[in-house]
C-alpha cells in the first residue's frame, strides 16, 4: 500500500465531520460525513469511490469550504502554507479559491448573458492573465474540448448537457490549479471528449497540481488516478492502489 | 482585505416592532455583501441606517474612508452629505423617484460630476456620454429626457449616474426588483461588471437569492431586524443551518 509522504501536501483533511439539521424536515439529523480523511501531495491524482451518498460530493464540497464543517481540519496549500479552511475567514477562503484551489461541480453555472469564450476566459482574467491572452487561450482550449468556434459567441446556457460540462471543464484547466477538485468530470461526454480530460488531467498532473476527482467508472478511474480513496457512510476506507 | 465600514449594535424600534435588533456587520475594501431576507426582515432599514439615510435608536457605524476612521454618528448634517456624494452612492429601487426625469439623461450624469466640483461643460459631457454607452442606452440619448425611458433604461441611468464618481462605496437597495425578468438579467450583469472593474464595495439588498449567488462574496441573512446568519454566499445558499435559512433556500423554485 502506498501512502503519501506528509513533508509536502497540497491537501491534509483529517478526521471530518458534517452533520446536516434539516430544521423543515422536524429537526431531522443526516450524518453525511463520519470521519472523513484525505491526504494529497502536487503531482497526484486521487479518485474518490463508493456508492452513491456515501459523502463523495460533500467531502468535495467540504474540501472546497463551501459546506461548513463540524469538526476536523482542511489544510490545503496556498502560497506557500497551509490553510485551513476549516477555520479561516471568507476573505482566506476566497484567496485560496482565486489562486490555489479549483473545483470543477458538475453543472455549470454562469451569468445568463456571458458567451461561452467570456465564460472560459473570464476565469483565467481572475488570475491575473492578460485579457486578449486569455480569450486566445480561451478559444484554444474550447477547441480542444471540441467546442466549435461558431458557440463561442453564444451564451452556454442554450448548450447541450455535455457542451455545459465542457465549458465547464475549459473554465477550470484554462487555469494551472495547485489544486483541483473535479465532481464527476467525464459524467455526461461522449468518447473523444472523454480522452481529452484525461489528457487534460494527465497534464496537469505533471505540471505539478493535485487532483481529487469522484469516478464512479473503474475503467476511467485505472486511467487517471494514481490511488483511490472509498468513502462509505460518510468514513473514508483502506486507500487502494488504483 | 481592509475594513471600509463597520456596524456596531444597531438598535431600532420602531413603536413595538424590533427594526434593527443588535445588528453588527463589516464590509471590506472592494468586497460584495447581500443582505437578504423577506420583507419586514428590517434589511432596508439595515441599509438606510448604513447610508446614514435614518438614524438608529443605538450602535456605531464607523467608516474606514480615505484619511481616518470616521463615526457617521459624530458627523454633522454637512459632513454627512458631503461624504454621501463624494464617496458613497445609493442606487434606489425606484430610479423614476431617484432620479429628475425632467432633466436630460446626460443631465442626471452630469449633476453628480459637478457636485463633486467638476466644472468644465465639455468634460462633463464627454464623460456623461461615455457612462451613456457604458450602461449600453447610448450617447446618441443624451440630451433625451428619460421621462419616456423604459424601467430597465432608467435603473441603468440611475447606475450610471451614481457610478460616474466613482464612489468607494455603493448602497444598493433591490436594484432589479420590478423589472421584467428578461431586463434583470442585465441589469445585473452590468451591476456585476461595474463594480469590479471600479474595484467599489457594495452592501445590495434583495429578497432575490440568485442575485445573491451572482454579485455577493458575503451573505447575511436577516429575520426580525436580527441577522440570523452569515458567510460566504454559496456557504449560505449551499449548506444554510438556521431554519429561516432553509426556508427561504427551499422556497426557490428551480429554473
Amino acid at each position: 500500500m502506498m501512502h503519501p509522504h506528509t513533508g509536502s501536501l497540497a491537501i491534509n483533511a483529517t478526521d471530518l465531520h458534517k452533520r446536516f439539521v434539516l430544521h423543515l424536515q422536524g429537526g431531522l439529523e443526516l450524518d453525511v460525513l463520519r470521519g472523513a480523511n484525505l491526504m494529497v501531495r502536487p503531482g497526484e491524482c486521487i479518485a474518490l469511490i463508493g456508492p452513491s451518498g456515501a459523502g463523495k460530493s460533500s467531502l468535495m464540497r467540504a474540501l472546497y469550504g463551501n459546506y461548513r464543517i463540524d469538526s476536523g481540519t482542511i489544510q490545503i496549500a496556498h502560497d506557500g502554507t497551509m490553510v485551513d479552511i476549516a477555520s479561516a475567514s471568507p476573505a482566506e477562503i476566497l484567496a485560496v479559491r482565486q489562486r490555489s484551489l479549483g473545483y470543477v461541480s458538475q453543472f455549470l453555472r454562469a451569468i445568463p448573458r456571458l458567451s461561452a469564450l467570456d465564460v472560459v476566459a473570464s476565469s483565467a482574467i481572475a488570475r491575473g492573465i492578460d485579457e486578449s491572452q486569455a480569450r486566445r487561450q480561451a478559444a484554444a482550449m474550447l477547441e480542444r474540448l471540441r467546442i466549435p468556434s461558431a458557440l463561442h459567441t453564444l451564451p452556454p446556457i442554450t448548450f447541450s448537457g455535455g457542451e455545459q460540462q465542457r465549458v465547464n471543464l475549459a473554465r477550470s484547466f484554462i487555469c494551472d490549479w495547485p489544486t483541483l477538485l473535479l465532481d464527476e468530470p467525464t459524467a455526461s461526454l461522449d468518447p473523444t471528449s472523454r480522452d481529452t480530460v484525461c489528457d487534460l488531467i494527465a497534464e496537469a498532473c505533471e505540471r505539478g497540481s493535485a487532483i481529487v476527482a469522484i469516478v464512479h467508472d473503474p475503467a476511467l478511474r485505472d486511467r487517471i488516478a494514481d490511488r483511490s480513496v472509498r468513502l462509505e457512510n460518510g468514513a473514508t476506507l483502506e486507500e487502494t492502489l488504483a | 482585505m481592509s475594513l471600509l465600514l463597520q456596524a456596531q449594535g444597531l438598535n431600532k424600534r420602531f413603536q413595538s416592532v424590533d427594526a434593527l435588533d443588535d445588528v453588527s456587520l463589516t464590509v471590506s475594501r472592494r468586497e460584495i455583501l447581500a443582505v437578504v431576507g423577506e420583507s419586514g426582515s428590517g434589511k432596508s432599514t439595515l441599509l438606510a441606517t448604513l447610508a446614514g439615510l435614518q438614524s438608529a435608536d443605538s450602535g456605531r457605524i464607523t467608516y474606514y474612508g480615505a484619511d481616518r476612521p470616521q463615526d457617521i454618528g459624530d458627523m454633522d448634517e454637512m459632513q454627512l452629505r458631503r461624504l454621501q456624494r463624494t464617496q458613497w452612492g445609493f442606487i434606489h429601487q425606484n430610479a423614476r423617484a431617484a432620479l429628475r426625469l425632467d432633466v436630460s439623461a446626460g443631465g442626471n450624469i452630469g449633476e453628480r460630476l459637478m457636485m463633486n466640483g467638476a466644472r468644465d461643460y465639455g468634460e462633463i459631457r464627454e464623460t456623461a456620454a461615455r457612462w451613456l454607452d457604458e450602461v449600453e442606452i447610448g450617447r446618441e440619448r443624451i440630451d433625451e429626457m428619460p421621462l419616456n425611458f423604459s424601467g430597465g433604461m432608467l435603473q441603468r441611468l440611475q447606475i450610471a449616474a451614481t457610478l460616474v464618481t466613482s464612489p468607494e462605496l455603493v448602497f444598493m437597495d433591490e436594484p432589479t426588483t420590478g423589472l421584467d425578468v428578461s431586463v434583470q438579467a442585465r441589469v445585473l450583469d452590468l451591476i456585476r461588471n461595474l463594480v469590479h472593474k471600479l474595484d467599489v464595495a457594495t452592501i445590495i439588498v434583495t429578497h432575490d437569492l440568485g442575485v445573491a449567488r451572482l454579485l455577493a462574496d458575503r451573505t447575511v441573512v436577516m429575520q426580525g431586524g436580527a441577522i440570523v446568519e452569515h458567510g460566504l454566499t454559496d456557504q449560505v445558499l449551499d449548506d444554510p443551518q438556521h431554519p429561516y435559512t432553509q426556508l427561504l433556500v427551499s422556497s426557490v423554485l428551480p429554473s
